[in-house]
């Protein structure tokens, strides 16, 4: 039986990986693991030995990987540019554009960028996201993997990973990615990004490191306990979610608003991440937003993946 | 996607193209592995023919066997290839064949189940005279958790004397808990490859 490409999600906390079969109708295999309190933005040749390890004694086939691009390594900008249709050469134009505002080289940094399919603000523009990441921090994490045995193939950006785990549907979607040092809050009409924001102080070790320090506990240990619907952990969550929940809303209204120019929008807030297994947190950012917040649904086949795994599917599925 | 790029691969363009360069050698090694199998079914059928002939034509046959001799020097060259493959192998297995403590780890975790956590797992190599030995330590909402607990590891197939060391009430944050410790002998059992 063929497989395909592994997805890899490397978050501050953990690393996860899907692969699906080849035709991606079915999940193979699923890999959560937890990295070392030091880790943080840096990826060593040992924790990638352990992690090509894993991979092996679980089962994944094959070393083929397509790896979600890790926020540090990237900077991205909303930018109306002419129509290529007009025969601008898009590209050099948004390269140099992030380039000059991120002071990064041009020569030696890859570009992605889409339309949002809206007008710009200047006449005869349109709406562009251009997202790019410098050769030397994307080298910072695929070299170690490649000294590992994998074979990195892919480098997606994560609002594409996640547009490519969601099942096509409603015309809008608000989707809120709840990661451990921060969010991420896009807005997605038929599978197009048209809004997408990341909120850098946003991530859920701001409430469970002040949660850790009142309980006299690691914040991992808060934040694993609070996973459980009724955990006495709860009440010190509420305690400190508040200015959170504030900043969480406010990304997520001005989302709403950008869409609502061109349409009304009922959908719910989809949340994934680490953050949509918290039933306190959800709940909280429901009765703030004022709108139906949900964990995204994760279904491929039979199998009913954790809303967690959203990014990692989405980077599987992708064909780099 | 409606996309202006041709793709939203952001992998550095000189890694994208090394991979591009090793499935075009991999496609090459295939071919190379196809010509040479041929070669060597193509010898053997002419020299099969030349053999019909009765050794009518000399020629033919230094022609078959030259290219015999390059058939043993491809296979001799597999040869030392699939030796060198079979030690990788064979290095494989055996890291494959090292206990994976992970899943005793696991089945702690589901014995305590959502009543407990575990703080910390110590496993004792074993002694000529006793199996590894196992000592958990955790906290437990409940007296009735911990017992339950217990009899789950018990019931695992992994762990043999299972003892609970103690369990009491102690402060935990703002609240109180159960805190327990027991200990149980790792069962050996022998490694399914």
């Amino acid at each position: 039986m063929r497989h395909g490409l592994i997805g890899l999600d490397i978050g501050e906390r953990r690393i996860r990986a899907v692969q699906l079969d080849a035709s991606g109708a079915r999940v193979h295999r699923t890999l959560c693991i937890v990295r070392p309190p030091v880790g943080g933005e840096t990826l060593g040749d040992d924790e990638c030995g352990r992690l090509a390890d894993a991979l092996d004694r679980l089962g994944f086939a094959g070393s083929r990987v397509s790896m979600v691009a890790p926020r540090a390594a990237l900077c991205s900008s909303v930018l109306d540019l002419p129509p290529r249709a007009t025969g601008a050469p898009i590209e050099k134009i948004a390269m140099g554009e992030l380039a000059g505002r991120n002071r990064i080289d041009p020569e030696r940094t890859e570009l992605a960028l889409w339309s949002t399919g809206e007008p710009g603000s200047r006449n005869g523009t349109e709406r562009i996201i251009a997202v790019a990441c410098a050769h030397e921090k994307a080298e910072a994490y695929v070299a170690p993997l490649e000294r590992a045995g994998l074979r990195v193939e892919g480098m997606i950006p994560p609002t594409i990973a996640l547009v490519q785990a969601m099942s096509v549907g409603r015309s809008h979607r608000i989707v809120l990615d709840l990661g451990w040092s921060s969010a991420r809050v896009a807005l997605v009409r038929d599978g197009l990004v048209l809004f997408d924001r990341a909120m850098q102080d946003a991530g859920l070790a701001r409430v469970f490191e002040r949660v850790g320090e009142t309980l006299g506990a690691r914040a991992e240990a808060c934040e694993i306990a609070a996973r459980r619907a009724g955990s006495p952990v709860e009440r010190a969550i509420n305690g400190e979610m508040e200015a959170f929940v504030r900043d969480l809303r406010r990304g997520v209204e001005e989302a709403l608003g950008y869409g609502a120019k061109s349409a009304r929008i009922d959908s719910p807030v989809e949340v994934c991440g680490g953050g949509a297994a918290i039933p306190a947190l959800v709940a909280r950012l429901q009765s703030a937003i004022g709108r139906e917040v949900r964990p995204i649904e994760m279904v491929v086949s039979e199998t009913t993946l954790e809303p967690a795994f959203a990014s990692a599917t989405g980077a599987a599925r992708s064909e780099p | 996607m409606t996309a202006l790029s041709a793709g939203f691969n952001l992998l550095p363009a000189p890694r994208r193209s090394m991979g591009a360069r090793r499935r075009v050698l991999r496609a090459w090694y295939a071919a190379i592995g196809a010509g040479v199998a041929g070669a060597l079914v193509s010898g053997v059928a002419i020299r099969a023919g030349s053999m019909e002939a009765g050794g009518e034509n000399a020629r033919a046959i230094a022609d078959l066997r030259g290219q015999i001799a390059l058939s043993e020097a491809a296979i001799a060259r597999e040869r030392a290839l699939l030796v060198g493959l079979r030690r990788d192998a064979e290095t494989l297995e055996l890291v494959r064949r090292r206990p994976d403590w992970t899943h005793l780890i696991a089945a702690c975790a589901r014995a305590v189940g959502e009543g407990g956590v575990l703080e910390r797992i110590t496993l004792e190599p074993a002694s000529p005279s006793s199996p590894p030995r196992l000592a958990i330590t955790g906290w437990a909402a409940e007296q009735t958790d911990v017992a339950s607990g217990v009899l789950a590891l018990e019931r695992t197939g992994l762990l043999s004397g299972v003892r609970l060391v103690e369990s009491k009430r102690a402060a935990l944050g703002k609240s109180e808990a159960v805190r327990f410790s027991i200990e149980a002998f790792v069962v050996a059992k022998e490694a399914t490859p």
